[in-house]
């Protein structure tokens, strides 16, 4: 019994101080969202009041819109990106071939240049093709900052992937598909998991790319909070970013345990 | 009921030849040998009639028909590959009913004959398991198990027995040929120890540099091999160059008789087996007596190995009991016999 008490406690004691230090910048947060008055020297608010909640959940706000426009935004981008960055993963985790370095480099290079930029260029382009002021625009302008971080985590789980398994169920009868289903898809989940959260968090915080290409037509969560940021009302800014921040954590903490860093998936970083 | 033929079959990974026209037939309800050192393109061959390599020229065929149309999915070729290749995140049971999930069988179907091929491979009631729970030796059964439940036309054995220890290599080759009689299930195994060929193959593909360079029952490879390099494989040590004229070749030590044989007259290396060089007394009534002086000898347990001079520089070796070793010391002259139909020239 004690043995197993002595074990446990460094753990849990590590797990609490985790959970306050990611929870403590919420706490101010939380305080200026309800807070009504709240002035210099003291510590607390001095009275307290749901006015910004109120203003936040009302129709006026238009929060709702934006919570919806943020989710499908970053949904697409997701999903997009995983569909992309399965096949080029694979191809750099896993083959050889010419010029691999070269690619390899034109995709991490978004992650060098500003995404601004590359952005600004894109602008007219889109403009050509109509794809601004809409969704479609959005999503693949969010795709250039996102790409990089899918590509490079699914290869690294490609490098360490033997592609004899899926040798091995072919012979006894997987066809293609069946060999995606029972061989790579079961294999790389933990990699894929990982690459969906970073795909889904960087396209839910994109801010300039979302303004530049959505025109003030496609308003998401981060869009309306700089508005208000601007405004200096410190307590609706605050439950916005609440509200901003709830579903990427929710997010996280679903995805958690495939972000332990005894997984395959993450091998990509060390490659950087 | 399969018999696999492959002709002319040759594969290029760019520069490389890995396999070169070979042609062979694997007999229906028999387990055929492919043996070779590494790198000689065994995988190649076996990788190629599952169907997971296209041949670059030659033809594969089953029954006489060609299969190479027929994708690998479709062939019931089943491969067992030399890491076994378990699939990790299945539990052992899920791992053996895999290829007939895949053929869309009911699960209660596939949980009965799950169960029976695991009892085959002696490992009953282990379905539930995780791959990595089990030993090696279980793991290769396992997979020996995931093959057979989808009744493959042909077996297709990738060194299945390289990863076990000599106790469990012995189980291993003994489970592989108690199931291959009772399921009468053609089989190629790939190996490269010949003694693992020998006691399991009842044919013998032997490869090098990827070509074949003797196909026949093992017996072949002791008492008629093609070439020095086949003799050399199989144990071999004995060679003395000749000139053959008939049943007589003029050596160096002297001029031998030999048995009758195929092989054409002229220059020829002769080949005899250690253990078929015989200490004898001097008299002269028999054939191919030879003086020698015995420069080492190494006790070997069952048998010790006498290494042995004639003349000026023809080195011998020869096999006797340990016993009858006791009576030649280091240094002393002794007599030689080499039966006429043990020796075996070579090309
Ligand atoms: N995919 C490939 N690309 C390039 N060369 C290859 C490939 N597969 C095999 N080779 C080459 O072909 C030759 C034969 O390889 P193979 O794997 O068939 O040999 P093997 O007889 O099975 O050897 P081992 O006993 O070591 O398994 C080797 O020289 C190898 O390097
Ligand atoms: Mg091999």
């Amino acid at each position: 019994m004690t043995r197993i008490k002595q074990t446990l406690q460094p753990r849990t004691l590590i797990l609490a101080a985790i959970v306050v230090g990611v929870l403590l910048p919420f706490v101010p947060l939380l305080l200026w969202s309800v807070s009504f008055r709240w002035l210099y020297p003291s510590v607390l608010p001095e009275s307290l009041s749901l006015r910004a909640w109120q203003y936040v959940f009302s129709p006026r706000a238009e929060v709702l819109s934006a919570l919806g426009y943020s989710t499908l935004v970053a949904l697409l981008v997701t999903a997009l990106s995983i569909l992309i960055g399965l096949p080029a993963g694979r191809a750099l985790g896993l083959y050889k071939f010419r010029g691999k370095t070269a690619v390899r480099f034109l995709i991490l290079a978004p992650t060098i240049v500003p995404t601004l930029a590359a952005a600004m260029g894109i602008h007219v382009l889109f403009i050509r093709y109509g794809l601004v002021d809409n969704v479609l625009g959005v999503v693949l302008v969010h795709l250039i900052p996102v790409l990089p971080y899918v590509v490079l985590i699914l290869s690294g789980v490609f490098a360490n992937y033997n592609p004899d398994f899926e040798a091995q169920a072919q012979t006894l009868g997987a066809s293609a598909w069946q060999r995606f289903r029972h061989v790579t898809l079961p294999t790389i989940f933990p990699a894929l998991m990982v690459a969906g959260l970073f795909a889904f968090i960087i396209s839910w915080s994109q801010y300039i790319l979302t303004l530049l290409i959505g025109g003030g037509q496609v308003v998401t969560l981060p869009v309306l909070l700089f508005s208000f940021v601007s405004s200096g009302d410190n307590a609706i800014t605050a439950a916005l970013s609440l509200v901003f921040i709830a579903p990427a954590l929710l997010f996280l903490l679903a995805t958690a345990r495939y972000l332990s860093g005894n997984q395959a998936s993450l091998g990509g970083f060390g490659k950087l | 009921m399969t018999k696999v033929e492959l002709q002319q079959l040759s594969k290029q990974f760019g520069e490389v030849t890995a396999v070169s026209h070979v042609s062979l037939t694997a007999p229906d309800g028999r387990i055929t040998a492919l043996l070779g050192p590494s790198g000689c393109g065994k995988t190649t061959i076996l990788k190629t009639i599952a169907g997971l390599l296209t041949p670059s020229s030659g033809d594969v065929l089953f029954n006489g028909r060609s299969i190479l149309p027929i994708p690998a999915e479709k062939r019931n070729a089943v491969m067992v590959f030399q890491n076994h290749l378990l699939f990790p995140y299945l539990s052992v049971g899920e791992n053996v009913g895999f290829g007939l999930k895949m053929r869309g069988v009911e699960a209660a179907v596939i949980r009965q004959k799950v169960e029976e091929h695991l009892a085959m491979v002696q490992l009953p009631g282990l379905a539930n398991r995780r791959p990595n729970e089990l030993s090696g030796g279980q793991q290769q059964r396992v997979a020996l198990a995931r093959a057979l439940i989808v009744e493959p036309t042909v077996l297709l054995l990738d060194e299945p027995l390289s990863n076990l220890d000599a106790h469990l290599r012995e189980e291993m080759r003994q489970l592989i040929r108690s199931l291959q009689r009772a399921l009468n299930m053609t089989t190629i195994v790939v190996t490269h120890d010949q003694e693992e060929a020998v006691l399991l193959a009842d044919q013998i593909g032997l490869m090098f540099d990827g070509k074949l360079a003797q196909v026949g029952p093992p017996s072949d490879f002791y008492e008629r091999p093609s070439t020095r390099q086949v003799a050399s494989f199989f144990g071999a040590t004995n060679f003395l160059v000749g000139e053959k004229r008939g049943n007589v070749v003029e050596t160096a030590v002297g001029s031998l008789q030999i048995a009758p044989n195929p092989i054409a007259d002229g220059p020829v290396q002769l080949t005899i087996r250690p253990e078929h060089v015989q200490l004898v007394p001097a008299d002269g009534r028999l054939p191919n007596q030879l003086c020698a002086t015995v420069q080492e000898a190494i006790y070997a347990g069952t048998h010790t190995r006498l290494r042995l001079i004639l003349g000026s520089d023809t080195a011998l070796t020869l096999l006797t009991s340990p016993s009858a070793a006791k009576t030649v010391g280091v240094g002393t002259a002794v007599h030689l016999h080499l039966p006429p139909d043990h020796l075996w020239p070579l090309p």
